[in-house]
């Protein structure tokens, strides 16, 4: 065996081996691809879900089917107030949904955000479980929130011109309100954040994200 | 090596170039997809910020003038004057005290996280046979449409809302 034939021997070896380590880390950014992608779509249907049941819900602060069972909800409707956490009265559907409103019953409805170390088994060490918690009976569910803050607002106009909105800042939270002391929150701002639950390669890439943010959510019933 | 397998090696380069280079595309144009639909996301909500901070006021500043309930349209604010009024200023919605003041609102948000956004809103009377049009006679419907965009989009969101005055009968 001649000189050039190992030569050519040894040439198409290193440029098979080029064309290997290529081929191999195509490989891996397929992969990678493949798990953002799919991570960055699980994020914003997650967070488009959340945000649909939560403005739903939050819209319907004060709301009864029987108005009766709930008069001035703007003194009434909310419970307590926090920055990540609410509660307050609503009518929500009961079985057997004849009536797509309410059932004319009131119900508790409370929002609030677990702590992250509840979810400690999944990678993200910030996604946190947001509970629903309708009538005592909390449901909580992973979604990948790792930020759901509430602001709230009183209406600061004289009733003539101008609708400037102050924001509420206790000297501590949460506040818990008496039933027929007005609240005086008008509008709510909700800003929630989702994370993926775990990323590709989680010490090098960051997690997904998508980012909601309601500067003005106001229920039609605590603003009269 | 000769001159066949020269081209035969070349081409193969050539094809596995070329299957790189496709892949990549196809890979920078979902990320692309994934960026435009999240900051789609973040701009609907602002979009519907605005609507909703909108719905919070008076349907017309007539009522800021005679609050009593107004039966006839033509009470209300002529469909060319729609927009702010004295003493409210221009792309300052804290002064804005009825719904059409938004008629013009314009600006830029740049609170979001993700991106800088920009914004415009139009505020026009629409029958209620014909929701999608304006009209230049005043009804009990105002329409505002929202625009956002950002230069990192593609497109821009257009989100549309009608405000519906009404009163209960006597």
């Amino acid at each position: 065996m001649g000189t050039a034939v190992i030569i050519d021997i040894l040439g198409s070896m290193v440029i098979g081996g080029i064309l290997l380590l290529i081929l191999f880390q195509m490989n891996d950014n397929a992969t990678q691809n493949t798990y953002n992608f799919s991570g960055e779509l699980a994020v914003q249907q997650n967070l488009v879900t959340t945000v649909e049941v939560l403005e739903y819900d939050f819209r319907k602060i004060g709301y009864c089917e029987d108005p009766q069972a709930l008069p001035n909800p703007e003194e009434n409707a909310i419970l307590l107030a926090d920055t990540n956490r609410i509660r307050f009265l609503t009518d929500v559907m009961e079985p057997p949904y004849n009536n797509p409103h309410g059932d004319g019953t009131l119900d508790i409805i409370e929002y609030r955000l677990g702590p992250a170390t509840e979810l400690s088994g999944t990678q993200n060490p910030n996604d946190k479980i947001l509970y629903r918690i309708v009538n005592g009976v909390s449901k909580g569910v992973n979604l990948g929130i790792t930020e759901f803050k509430i602001k709230y607002f009183m209406d600061k106009s004289n009733g003539k011109g101008g609708t400037t909105l102050g924001e509420i800042k206790p000297a501590s939270w949460p506040i818990i309100y008496t039933p027929g002391t007005p609240t005086g929150i008008t509008a709510l701002e909700i800003d929630i954040k989702v994370e993926n639950t775990a990323a590709y390669d989680a010490g090098q890439n960051p997690y997904r994200s998508a980012f909601w943010r309601q500067i003005r959510l106001s229920s039609r019933n605590i603003k009269r | 090596m000769t001159g066949i397998q020269m081209i035969l090696a070349l081409g193969a380069m050539i094809l596995l170039t070329l299957l790189i280079t496709n892949v990549n595309k196809n890979s920078l144009y979902t990320e692309d997809t994934m960026y435009d639909s999240n900051f789609g996301i973040t701009a609907t909500s602002l979009a519907s910020s605005i609507i909703e901070d909108a719905s919070r006021l008076r349907f017309d500043q007539r009522f800021y003038v005679d609050s009593s309930t107004v039966y006839d349209p033509s009470f209300f604010t002529d469909p060319d004057s729609l927009g702010f009024e004295s003493p409210e200023t221009k792309n300052d919605p804290k002064t804005f005290n009825d719904f059409d003041d938004y008629n013009g609102y314009s600006g830029e948000d740049t609170t979001m996280p993700t991106a800088v956004f920009d914004f415009s809103c139009r505020v026009c009377y629409v029958n209620d046979n014909a929701l999608d049009d304006s009209t230049t006679t005043r009804t009990f419907h105002k329409k505002i449409t929202v625009r956002v965009w950002s230069p990192f989009m593609k497109d821009t969101i257009v989100i549309s809302s009608i405000y519906s005055y009404w009163n209960f009968l006597p």
